[in-house]
């Protein structure tokens, strides 16, 4: 069988290679002028995990137990208001994050019919456009994270993670394509079991084996390449030299990595041996359990200040769940309506809410400056698909983690923006040039505008200017 | 997993081989050929082996899946083991795997040096790894390397009197491949290369001609226009002539312009111009496979497809299909029809009925009852005027797996029947031509059809600039310069206006109408289509404030919808498709146009025109823009396309069988 070259690269051979050797997409990741870079507070990075997950999430499921009856009107109405969560209690899957509500926003009001979907919606969810099926020329632009990856560089620039499993398929391990996207027409790679990315993260320490081979190919390339390069000129020259400094350039990050290396075996988390070769045996608990360890560590060792990451889909399995007794399925409940259905939804989103509590403690225990590694750091739980399991996309409930040193202000409140197509509304492109703007990149707006907002004339670009610092 | 699911997945896996069509797979699930494979023991020596593993490791409540994991568990350690325990391969050895690699990977020998430099590095890597991470690392190694990435389209060897010189061989082959198809040479062209026979204008011809002449392979045009509403989008044509005119004419960026569904008003908008696409492409293959005029062809057709999968046998006999129900259960008081009625009916729904009637048995009698209602209730619309055929669209949804009255090129279920509407028809009512492609009026060419008109449109509106600015550049080889900077380039919005109206205020201006004068009196004629390229005289004025009647509600009379769409009636002002059209290159041509008939009837006669789409040829076959030392193959290659009435096939083989792509600039830097 004879390989064919644009079926290779179209493959995750190239992706995987490069991802592996990462970062194959460093020219991108450069800053664009006015970058925080390092000088956020105290100059340390800001961090963001972007957490994602399937089915949607429900809006009467995201509002608070101890509403008022206006209030809940409110909530139910779709009017806008917010409230002190310090006053009221969460609801029981949130509760473990209960002494972390200083902190916490239950956000609704944002719409995502800029990126819809249906069942899934791909890289759209980060990037703000309608990425229709998983094919790369839908890919518009660089998604959200790997925009905020490029304002605070780190060696390793940007990582995803996924429990994702497409349709059509029982299981993932390895390195597979992602759901995010680098740039326009361009799909990343992403670690789909908990001890690959381990592998691959923490390689310097933990294999120098393969730090050395990895090395050693990439001199072996470098010469080979550069010694073509006397015999050509000009196009054919450069394209060329890109290759070469493309392999300087992670020669050149090998490096940095291992200069971490205390740094990193300080932080090295242990993962059972269950997640061995793919972890195939592995409960869904233990491997998001592990994804968090690993999270944590890459984060704290200064391996990368973005981490993208899919906590399901819906091919996610869930049969080892303890609370999935019938041995359902996410796309089954998504359809469903019922009251069991709903325990399932909370059930999964209370184990979701403990990872993220996992992070949250963990990074608050790393000292950075005259605080803690958490104040510089923003989570962001959202779903893929709106507000349901297809639609509505008219409303994307979310819950936000965020550190003392944001720049964006919404700590510690539950807030419902106007509703889709009124005015005032803010949908997720709104949101992600709201980020954009807090930390650096000054562009005026990010993401596809509303079709439904642009019929009823209003305005809908820009940064969402009550969150701004 | 149950052996039986895995025995079952064998099965359909070698049905697929075999059979794309879904149905059809389902429908020889028991045939003994798809059957599950007949067990065959292994020799009495291996089984013994596995006999003896299995009794090792298997312990009482094991799953089968857990005995399998220990026995390969202890079988890979073993030979992990008696790997590691021999004695570093010899290097013959390691040189007949660098070979076998660059076999596969560059589908080539590789030279001594390059042997000797791969099993150094073979080497280096063994040292820290085992083995077969080692050579993973090598493919890796390979894979990185420019080679896999870059062609190499040098001139080798000597220079001939004119100090030109010819790809090698090799190069040549894989040079011709890639201008054609997606693929590295066909078997034919790699020996041709290998036995010499790839050295010369006339052997560059004989292959060319050959791989033009090819219908045995089909390839996909574009997953996007595939995955959005299981269209086939395949041609058994060469790929890269289907692929110019998208890429020439643009219309696949149709898909990417953000449509209102409410505005669209007949369903999902993404999934209907999903299939708009589609039938252009069809259209493209169709005009290539003719091979005559195919310029004009593509300018000035007045036949196109609409909703039809390119079999006209097929879409005949689904049509004469639901004709022949229709005819048969009009001849009963349907409408009082109680579920034991169908019983005495039960012959003709077995033997001639729809696919769902063709599903009755006793038990089901309701549910093929309302399927019956709904079928009369619609055929009713589709022969209620004397129309001879109906379009033959699913009338009740179905899951993908579950076929259609009629199926797409790839046995897919055929879907978006709303893309009628964009054709200003309704599907619903439409006297439907099974035979396509079939004449549809108010229609001349790509430039009329709604997927071009689409991807040359803004979100709410139509874009007269941009439509301009295409043939401007594309069909009269123009050149406009970009926005200035200090130039704030939005139309002001007047909801008392037309689209035109609002332009010539703001474009009109002296300052701008430098360079708007080369594109909005191009622009200006297709203003009568709408921005999902509807055909129009009035222009709405969609406003709130300009509202007459809103939107029909769904499931209402048919009657009140608009080509099968739901939209609110606007007020209205009247189309002005009058434009200019200059620098044709003939003052015969040059002048006012009545409208975008006018204007696109010229451009077909237009010389000029002619040759801007042959010099985007050459762009696109050959791989970059032309220089002035390119004039001679540019000639050349109109002369072909006038010479043999306008075969693009003849365009193809002048190209490249031209100097320019035979010759190639040496790799020595001289």
């Amino acid at each position: 069988m004879k390989f064919n070259r644009r079926e290779f690269l179209r493959t995750t051979a190239l992706g995987t290679a490069g991802l592996a050797l990462s970062p194959s997409f460093s020219h991108l990741l450069a800053a664009p002028a006015g970058a925080a870079g390092t000088s956020g507070a105290g100059g340390f990075p800001h961090r963001f995990i972007f957490i994602r997950k399937s089915n949607g999430n429900l809006s009467e499921q995201f509002g608070l137990p101890s509403f008022s009856s206006e209030e809940r009107k409110k909530h139910v109405e779709k009017q806008a208001f917010d409230v002190d969560l310090e006053k009221h209690e969460l609801p029981e899957w949130l509760s473990c994050l209960e002494r972390h509500k200083e902190r916490m926003t239950i956000l609704h009001g944002i719409s995502m019919c800029v990126s819809g979907g249906g069942h899934y919606s791909y890289s759209g969810c980060l990037g703000a456009y309608k990425a229709g099926r998983d094919i790369l020329s839908n890919i518009k632009w660089a998604t959200v994270d790997f925009e905020l990856a490029k304002l605070f560089p780190s060696p390793f620039g940007h990582v995803e993670m996924s429990l994702a499993v497409p349709h059509g398929r029982e299981f993932r391990s390895g390195i597979v394509s992602g759901y995010s996207a680098p740039g326009a027409q361009q799909r990343n790679y992403c670690y789909a079991d908990p001890m690959t990315a381990y592998n691959e993260l923490f390689k310097s320490v933990t294999d120098q084996n393969a730090v050395e081979t990895d090395n050693s190919l990439l001199d072996y390339l470098r010469d080979e390449e550069s010694a073509r390069l006397k015999q050509l000129d000009g196009d054919e020259r450069l394209k060329i030299d890109n290759q070469v400094r493309g392999l300087e350039a992670i020669r050149e990050r090998n490096g940095k990595v291992a200069a971490l290396g205390d740094t990193i075996k300080r932080h090295l988390p242990r993962l059972a041996p269950i997640h061995e070769n793919g972890g195939v045996d592995a409960t869904l608990l233990e491997k998001q359990e592990a994804f968090t360890d690993v999270i944590v560590a890459a984060l704290a060792s200064g391996l990368t200040n973005v981490v993208k990451y899919t906590i399901d889909d819906l091919g996610t399995d869930i049969a080892t769940l303890p609370e999935n007794e019938a041995k359902t399925s996410i796309h089954a409940i998504g359809h469903a309506a019922d009251d069991g259905a709903l325990a399932m939804r909370a059930a999964m989103q209370a184990h979701h809410m403990r990872q993220i509590e996992t992070m949250v403690t963990r990074l608050e225990a790393i000292r950075e400056g005259d605080g803690t590694m958490f104040d510089n750091t923003t989570i962001i739980y959202l779903p893929e698909t709106g507000a349901g399991h297809h639609s509505p996309d008219t409303e994307a409930p979310m819950v936000v983690m965020s550190g003392r040193n944001s720049r964006v202000d919404l700590a510690g409140r539950y807030i419902r923006l106007p509703f889709h197509g009124t005015e005032g509304h803010k949908t997720l492109s709104n949101w992600y040039t709201t980020l954009l703007n807090a930390y650096g990149n000054p562009m005026k707006h990010y993401g596809d505008l509303d079709l439904t907002m642009q019929r009823n004339r209003f305005e809908q670009t820009g940064a969402i200017r009550r969150f701004m610092v | 997993m149950v052996e039986s699911r895995i025995l079952n997945r064998v099965g359909m896996l070698k049905a697929f081989k075999v059979n794309w069509d879904l149905q059809g797979i389902i429908g020889k699930a028991s045939d003994k050929r798809y059957a599950r494979p007949d067990y065959v023991p292994l020799d009495e020596a291996e089984m013994r082996v596995i006999e003896a593993t299995i009794g090792k490791h298997r312990k009482g409540g094991d799953s089968y899946q857990a005995v399998i994991d220990k026995c390969m568990g202890e079988w890979e350690a073993t030979l992990k083991a008696e790997r590691e325990a021999m004695p570093a391969p010899d290097k013959s050895l390691l040189a007949e795997l660098v070979g076998q690699l660059y076999g596969r990977i560059f589908e080539r020998q590789p030279t001594e040096e390059e042997v000797r430099k791969n099993t150094a590095v073979l080497l280096t890597f063994m040292e820290k790894l085992e083995r077969q991470a080692a050579i993973a690392k090598l493919i890796e190694t390979l894979i990185l390397s420019t080679e896999f990435v870059y062609r190499d389209e040098f001139g080798h060897g000597e220079a001939d009197e004119l100090g030109r010189r010819m790809m090698l061989p090799r190069d040549a082959s894989y040079a011709l491949a890639y201008a054609l198809t997606d693929s590295s040479p066909d078997a034919e062209l790699a020996m041709a290369a290998a036995e010499g026979r790839l050295n010369c204008r006339a052997d560059y011809e004989r292959e060319v001609r050959r791989m033009l002449a090819r219908r045995d392979v089909w390839t996909i045009i574009d997953e996007s226009v595939q995955a959005a509403n299981l269209n086939a989008s395949v041609t058994n044509q060469p790929i890269r002539k289907v692929r110019f005119f998208r890429e020439f004419f643009g219309y696949p960026k149709a898909m990417e312009v953000f449509k209102d569904d409410v505005r669209f008003g007949a369903g999902t908008h993404e999934a209907a111009v999903s299939r708009l696409v589609d039938e252009a492409d069809l259209l493209v293959e169709h005009i290539l496979e003719r091979d005559r005029n195919v310029f004009e062809a593509l300018l000035t057709t007045e036949e196109f497809y609409v909703y039809h999968n390119g079999d006209n046998a097929a879409m005949e006999a689904a049509a004469a299909n639901y004709r022949e129900n229709f005819e048969y259960f009009s001849k009963f008081e349907w409408r009082a029809f109680k579920p034991g009625d169908l019983a005495p009916r039960v012959s003709f729904m077995l033997s001639r009925g729809l696919k769902e009637l063709r599903e009755y048995q006793p038990g089901n009698e309701k549910k093929t009852l309302d399927i019956l209602v709904r079928f009369m209730k619609t055929a009713e619309h589709q022969f209620g005027a004397g129309q001879k055929n109906p379009v033959p669209f699913m009338f009740v949804g179905y899951g993908y797996w579950a076929g259609g009255p009629v199926l797409g090129r790839t046995g897919q279920q055929m879907r978006g029947e709303a893309v009628t509407s964009y054709w200003n028809i309704d599907w619903r009512t439409w006297d439907y031509p099974t035979h396509q492609p079939a004449r549809i009026p108010n229609r001349k060419g790509l430039l009329t059809h709604p997927a071009w008109l689409i991807a040359h449109a803004q979100n709410l509106e139509t874009d007269p600039i941009h439509r301009g600015k295409w043939i401007r550049e594309k069909l009269l080889a123009g050149t406009i310069p970009d926005v200035p900077i200090t130039v704030d380039a939005v139309i002001p919005p007047d909801h008392g206006r037309t689209m035109r109206q609002r332009m010539e205020e703001r474009t009109g201006a002296e300052s701008c109408w430098r360079c708007h004068q080369k594109m909005d009196p191009l622009g200006f004629p297709f203003e009568g289509y709408d921005d999902f390229g509807r055909y129009r005289i009035e222009e709405s004025l969609e406003h709130p404030d300009n509202l007459i009647r809103k939107a029909p509600a769904p499931y209402g009379p048919i009657s009140e919808l608009t080509f099968g769409a739901m939209l609110p009636v606007y007020k209205t002002l009247p189309v002005d498709p009058r434009g200019v059209l200059d620098s044709s290159g003939d003052a015969r041509l040059d002048g006012e146009v009545r409208d975008s008939f006018d204007l696109i009837e010229r451009l077909a006669r237009s010389e000029k025109a002619r040759q801007s789409i042959i010099r985007h040829a050459f762009r696109f076959f050959m791989g970059r823009n032309e220089g002035f030392s390119d004039s001679k193959p540019l000639m050349d290659a109109d002369r072909a396309y006038v010479g043999s009435q306008g075969s693009f096939d003849e365009v193809i083989v002048s190209l490249l069988t031209s100097d320019a792509f035979i010759y190639r600039k040496s790799n020595r830097r001289e």
